[in-house]
């Protein structure tokens, strides 16, 4: 086969066409570039999605070689005596990466025509799309080292985006977006510096002359080794999955690693924001499915209870601190903290020891919480950037009974809240059903407080929306208009979706199935 | 015929389809359009569209005139300036922050409801009436269809979510039997009337569309938890009906707060009411997954079977009593039962429905139709549903004795008499399964039944006196100290509103007298005396403060019949009979509020194994002293109320101490919303400040000083690059120099 | 007696040393220069002292024609003459611009 006849090859170029486009035409026309772009990288994942539906539903989905769309290439190839150091291009997409590349597809569009009237915006469509790009490496690949580079081939549009078009507002001494792009940046990178170590250390260990999952998760790591000076025995599962975690944990964004994100989300402009929640932080809990438990599955095993316990921490604690936050991007922020959480404890739950069956739903659940935070957490924000891009402040204070002048926002608004505090019927509240009783059979404790977060996730969400929307009109907005039809576009899309998904959340259960019972029977059936 | 229930129960969900995508869209669009505004700082222009805030526009315009307003607005446009010039408006806010515009709309009026908004009132109220006229035939069908009233029937159910190897029981199941279909004519019933009634009450509302796709979408909520057959899909209704009361209560969305009236602001009792249900709800979803983990279920009579084999009593107590912590949050029991006198804070009608006949029974219902769980789960998860009934039921009532808004005293009432319901479904369960069967729901299950119609009732009355009100006086006035004396001004509400009071007090022979007297009687019957006593006093305290608010609301010293009827009326303005559209619903209310306790055999249709004992309950003597108890609470209040001077009971109160006391711990509600301010002040958000603060300073600290730390080592090291070649070559040298003698050493003393 | 390798080494060491003190020293850049120079010489006659005496290796191994360390000065040689013109030239630059042969002046490149 083609490397160019592959539909992923082409989801991978078109961003990067689209990109090199908006950058070569007029203003004008580059707007337009950067939709038709984005729209056929979107038609192209929808294409993808109903062709293998057609072409034998999901069910072949669970087996990473023979993906019913999938490409291998060798890219790479050094070989020096009994050195080999290959990497393939190897990308595919079976039931766990799919929605997210829908998603992607998804918010990248919406985020285009939400930045349709930014300044300079050529450059910044063309910096989404290069996002875009990079996401979709991410999801798509299924070779450790193709995926490291798509790692990192994201952070650069990110670090241009958030530390050009963000918030000037000082902040520790240099405008907030400086600041904000260098930490996140950062804070990536020193994630990323223990995932190579880690690649690379499994890759030497299993002694495969490529770095493909498929070959490694064959060739798992096993003993264990005595680290010097404190004496204390690790296994080397263990020593691996800490080392790959470390990168997915600062994206997820796992407590105490979380602090990029609120900073990152209060300094980038909208659109940013909407796909750093929607879709990078996807990245950090779709690594550690696919990468940390189809390789260390014992390693995983070992930490669950810790997992469960940092999960619990971030859910309840990031539900806390969104009580006082005074910006309303910053309490969303925090909100996306306590929400990641929940992925956290459903992988928790699927590494733990008890019930298949419960574990299955858990990580379900959580993939599924991965979409479904995606879109209501996107449609968050858009409602926030169209409040700011019209009274220029996100303090939740200076407002008061805003929807007496933007009733259609106030409505969108007060439904996103309501799909994210995991209202029945919305998306939001199937991953966390899923998650929760999941979990209560593995780690019926650290459940029962995460419970609780169904009170502050409401008090914190549907106060900020009294404040804001509600109670007595503060006359000084009174000239606020309501949020013109192209900015009602995005928010109705991700409004339908939210509402399907929380209808009839089969139909993505069924994508997702394949994949991951393959996951628990093969990687962690061990685990009694 | 059974099956086709399913269309009552999406009846609903299809109006409010119809009005939200068609008639409400209708209605915007036909509103007069257009009004262009130059705002204060010149370069914000927009052009007003059509919604429902219009008439503010005309409003605002009208406050242009008024110097004093412009004087103020120009100030917010100086600021408004600066606002746009920096994004950092925060700072420069935050010293305005009271200063939020006058209140202007209580509620937005328009001159003349649209075609859109009146077709939208037609399509809640028609569909409504389908939908309760094949509820109310389902229900007279029924009645002689033993195999139905057996089993119940299947309606309709689908995967909500399936998975293969996963645990598979996510389904959406819904099912009728006869203790849903007892509920089911309740809701429609109640439904029904209310939204007819609001053709009155809303009449120039501007959001009158707005208000049936919201009544609509509570009915089908409300019928969601009626029909369902597992408890992953009593829990979606739970929250369905948590989200329309939480649109319903908050519907004026800009009200003020009053808290001179001690009165919040609609937007905040919207808030409180959902939080604190969710309080609730953390309870019942923990109760579910207990069950659900040691059975794989969430389906009613498969868990019937099930539980009682699989789990240990004690685990099932636990789990009983958790479940029942979503019902202590939804029925508004103590602790958790603050947000339903704010809850009034709603329009009336919304009131009538949710927060007296339905939703709030919702919880009474739940745990009717767990019972056999409950039973098996042996006597302490009962006696916590009872004696949290029994305690809320007097703490309810001691509250209402001496409020003075008109609805909170309606509003305690309901904590009451739904404590009532849960100390008859508590103690009718005790003594083993085979006690259990002999009343099995019945009692609560009756009291709920009846309740529903004369608090409705009560409700709609209160509404019409409100709503005559606010058309005489141009101002909304719930003060019962403002009424006085409108009986013969506005006779059908007045005369309905006594039969509703006589119901809710235990009058022999009315609704209300069967249904409580049972439960009353049943506390005896079982041996638990001091739930008696409970109950049998609040009884009585009941009559007294029903009587006491008809007669401030509808008499007087100096009025007809003893003061029962008329006198002097001590608002302002010449209040008159509220319109027919809502006179009608309270004369239809009050024929089940005198006759809906005749139905002896509603405890074998729901399921008992006896059926109500009318000779036996007339023998009792038991029977007797409560009456009794009720009637001297009625000759109380009357002697207090009618013939006693206000100012006269005002100074005997004042001088005696003791009273004094009592009645500021009641009439502040025992301070327990004060209480929970403070606990929310100081605990939880000072608890959420100290996390702030260590994200700020712990861990943001620690990032931004290994950053500072680098940096700082960076800047001071590189001082050494001095520019100068002859220093780097001092230094090359030097290195030479030095690392030539370490291997020296090296060499000569170690190596050797 | 006569000369031994450690002649030329001392020879070598002194010059070095003083081609050191020069090049450091100094603040006039020709003199740096200068100073550099006689350091590179120094070198060159170290090289050449080596590979004149030491020619048998500890195999006994005899590398006399070998001439290595010649070649190496040779080489030296050329790369500074080559070094001398470049230097001289900036030296010459830098004066234009800045009117200054003083290489403590001549700091632009700190930090």
């Amino acid at each position: 086969m083609n490397i160019f006849t592959n539909d992923i090859t082409w989801i991978l170029l078109l961003p990067v066409i689209g990109a090199v486009g908006v950058y070569a035409t007029p203003t004008k026309i580059a707007r337009w570039v950067a939709l038709v772009f984005s729209a056929l990288v979107f038609a192209l994942s929808i294409i993808m999605f109903f062709r293998i539906l057609s072409d034998g539903g999901f069910s072949n989905f669970g087996d990473l070689r023979h993906l019913p769309d999938s490409f291998d290439a060798l890219w790479i190839n050094f070989n020096a005596g009994s050195f080999h150091f290959n990497i393939h291009y190897f990308v595919g997409v079976d039931g766990l990466s799919l929605p997210l590349v829908v998603l992607n597809a998804l918010i990248t569009m919406l985020a285009v025509i939400g930045g349709w009237e930014k300044t300079r915006v050529k450059e910044y469509l063309a910096l989404i799309l290069l996002l875009e790009s990079g996401v979709m490496g991410v999801f798509v690949s299924l070779d450790l080292f193709l995926f490291f580079l798509f790692w990192e081939v994201e952070l650069a549009p990110m670090f241009l985006l958030i530390g050009i078009w963000g918030n000037d507002a000082i902040k520790h001494g240099v405008p907030g977006r400086i600041y904000s792009a260098w930490k996140f940046l950062l804070y990536t990178f020193f994630g990323s510096v223990f995932m190579l170590a880690g690649f690379i250390f499994v890759y030497l260990q299993s002694g495969q002359t490529s770095a493909r999952l498929t070959d490694l998760s064959t060739h798992l790591l096993v003993g264990s080794v005595q680290i010097p000076l404190i004496g204390v025995t690790l296994s080397l599962q263990l020593i691996a999955f800490l080392l790959v975690f470390a990168a997915f944990a600062v994206k997820i964004p796992m407590f105490p690693l979380h602090t990029w994100l609120p900073d990152a989300h209060t300094d980038a402009p909208t659109e940013v924001s909407v796909i750093l929640a929607g879709v990078l932080l996807k990245m950090g809990a779709y690594g550690l499915i696919r990468f940390c438990l189809i390789l260390f599955p014992q390693g995983a095993h070992e930490f669950s209870g810790v997992l469960a316990v940092l999960a619990v921490i971030n859910i309840i604690y990031g539900a806390g601190i969104c009580l006082v936050q005074s910006d309303m991007k910053k309490l969303i922020a925090y909100s996306s903290v306590s929400h990641m959480g929940i992925i956290l404890l459903g992988v928790a739950a699927a590494t733990g020891t008890g019930d298949m069956a419960f574990r299955m739903a858990a990580l379900t659940g959580a993939t599924v919480q991965m979409f479904s935070h995606g879109i209501i957490t996107a449609l968050l924000f858009f409602c926030v950037g169209v409040i700011y891009d019209k009274a220029h402040t996100r303090e939740i204070v200076i407002f008061g009974g805003v929807a007496k002048r933007m009733p259609m926002l106030a409505t969108l608004f007060t439904f996103a809240a309501l799909a994210s505090l995991g209202l029945p019927g919305l998306a939001g509240f199937v991953a966390e059903y899923m998650v929760f009783t999941g979990s209560f059979k593995i780690w019926t404790a650290v459940t029962i407080v995460s419970v609780f977060t169904m009170i502050l996730t409401a008090s914190y969400l549907l106060w900020m929306i009294k404040r804001v929307f509600y109670g007595p009109f503060n006359k000084k907005w009174d000239w606020l208009p309501d949020a013109s039809p192209r900015e009602l576009i995005p928010l109705f899309a991700l409004a339908g979706v939210i509402v399907f998904v929380g209808i009839y959340p089969t139909a993505l259960i069924n994508v997702i199935t394949p994949s991951l019972s393959q996951l628990m029977h093969s990687a962690l059936a061990f685990v009694k | 015929m059974y099956q086709y229930s399913g269309l009552i129960l999406f009846a609903p969900l299809l109006s409010f389809v119809i009005i939200v995508f068609g008639t409400r869209v209708w209605d915007m669009t036909s509103r007069p359009k257009k009004v262009q505004i130059t705002t204060h700082d010149g370069h914000n222009t927009y052009e007003g569209e059509g919604h429902e805030q219009e008439a503010h526009v005309g409003a605002e315009l009208a406050y242009a005139s008024v110097p004093a307003v412009t004087t103020a607005a120009v100030a917010h446009g100086a600021q408004d300036a600066t606002a746009h010039a920096e994004d950092q408006a925060a700072a420069a806010h935050g010293a305005n922050l009271d200063d939020h515009g006058e209140d202007d709309d209580e509620d937005p009026k328009v001159a003349h409801l649209s075609a859109g908004a009146i077709v939208s009132g037609y399509v809640g109220i028609g569909i409504m009436l389908l939908a309760a006229i094949y509820s109310w035939f389902l229900l007279l069908s029924s009645l002689s269809d033993t195999a139905f009233q057996k089993t119940g029937a299947f309606v309709w159910s689908y995967d909500w979510l399936k998975q293969k190897g996963g645990v598979g029981d996510y389904t959406i199941a819904f099912h009728i039997d006869t203790l849903g279909l007892a509920m089911l004519v309740v809701v429609t019933t109640v439904s029904l009337l209310v939204h007819f009634y609001s053709q009155g009450y809303m009449e120039d509302s501007a959001g009158y569309a707005r208000f049936y796709a919201y009544l609509a979408l509570f009915t089908f909520s409300m019928l969601v938890i009626v029909f369902a057959q597992n408890f992953l899909v009593i829990f979606i209704g739970w929250e369905l009906v948590g989200l329309s009361s939480y649109l319903l209560i908050g519907f004026w969305i800009n009200k003020k707060a009053k808290p001179e009236e001690q009165r919040p602001s609609p937007a905040n009792a919207a808030m409180q009411a959902f939080v604190t249900n969710r309080i609730g709800d953390v309870g019942f979803i923990i109760g579910i997954m207990i069950l659900f983990v040691n059975t794989g279920t969430f389906d009613f009579p498969t868990l019937f079977v099930k539980a009682p084999q699989v789990m240990s009593q004690g685990l099932l107590a636990t789990a009983m009593i958790l479940v029942f912590c979503g019902a202590i949050g939804k029925s508004a029991q103590v602790p958790l039962h603050v947000w339903l006198p704010s809850a009034m804070e709603g329009p009336t009608p919304v009131s009538a429905l949710i927060h007296a006949a339905t939703m709030v029974a919702a919880g009474v219902y739940m745990v009717a139709r767990v019972f056999p769980l409950f039973v098996a789960a042996g006597p302490v998860a009962l006696l916590t549903v009872a004696w949290v009934g029994g305690i809320t039921a007097l703490f309810a009532a001691t509250i209402a004795l001496v409020q003075s808004d008109f609805k909170r005293v309606l509003a305690f009432s309901t904590i009451s008499q739904l404590g009532y319901m849960f100390v008859g479904l508590g103690v009718s369960g005790l003594g083993g399964p085979e006690t259990a069967a002999i009343y099995s729901t019945g009692p609560g299950m009756f009291h709920l039944f009846t309740h529903a119609f004369f608090k409705a009732l009560l409700f709609l009355g209160a509404g019409s006196v409100l709503h005559s009100l606010h058309h005489a006086t141009h101002k909304e006035v719930q003060d019962m100290r403002l009424m006085g004396g409108l009986g013969p001004k506005m006779p059908i509400t007045a005369l309905t509103w006594l039969i509703a009071t006589l119901s809710i007090s235990g009058f022999p022979f009315l609704a209300g007298f069967f249904s409580k007297e049972t439960i009353i009687g049943l506390t005896a019957q079982r041996g638990q005396w001091a739930l008696f006593i409970i109950t049998l006093g609040t009884s009585g305290l009941t009559a007294f403060y029903m009587l006491r608010a008809f007669i401030l609301a509808f008499g007087g010293t100096d009025g007809k019949y003893g003061g029962m009827w008329g006198g002097t009326y001590r608002g302002v303005g010449n209040p008159k009979e509220s319109p027919r559209t809502m006179t009608i619903p309270l004369l239809l209310l009050a024929i089940p509020s005198i006759i809906a306790g005749y139905w002896f055999g509603f405890f074998p249709y729901v399921g008992a194994r006896e059926a109500l004992d009318v000779a036996g309950l007339f023998t009792d003597p038991l029977t007797y002293v409560g009456i009794a108890v009720s009637l001297v609470g009625l000759v109380i209040a009357y002697f207090m109320y009618a013939r006693l001077n206000p100012a006269r009971l005002h100074t005997i109160v004042e001088n005696n101490a003791a009273l004094r006391t009592l009645h500021r711990i009641f009439y502040n509600r025992y301070y327990v919303d004060e209480f929970y301010n403070l606990l929310i002040k100081y605990g939880v958000l000072g608890l959420s400040h100290v996390e702030q603060a260590f994200d700020t300073y712990i861990v943001d600290g620690l990032v931004n000083g290994v950053a500072r730390l680098v940096t700082t080592l960076g800047r001071d090291i590189r001082y050494t690059e001095t520019g100068r070649v002859q220093s780097y070559m001092i230094g090359f040298f030097g290195g030479v120099a030095v690392l030539t003698v370490v291997a020296l050493v090296l060499v000569n003393f170690v190596a050797k | 007696m006569g000369l031994s390798l450690n002649h030329f080494l001392v020879l070598g060491a002194m010059l070095f040393c003083i081609g050191l003190y020069g090049a450091i020293a100094k603040r006039n850049a020709i003199a740096v220069l200068m100073g550099i120079e006689i350091m590179l010489n120094a070198v060159n006659i170290t090289m050449v002292a080596f590979s004149f005496y030491n020619h048998v290796n500890a195999n006994g191994v005899n590398y006399s024609g070998l001439l290595t360390g010649q070649i190496f000065a040779i080489f030296i040689i050329t790369v500074a003459a080559a070094e001398a013109a470049v230097a001289l030239a900036m030296v010459i630059s830098i004066y234009r611009k800045r009117n200054t042969v003083d290489v403590s002046d001549i700091d632009m490149m700190k930090w």
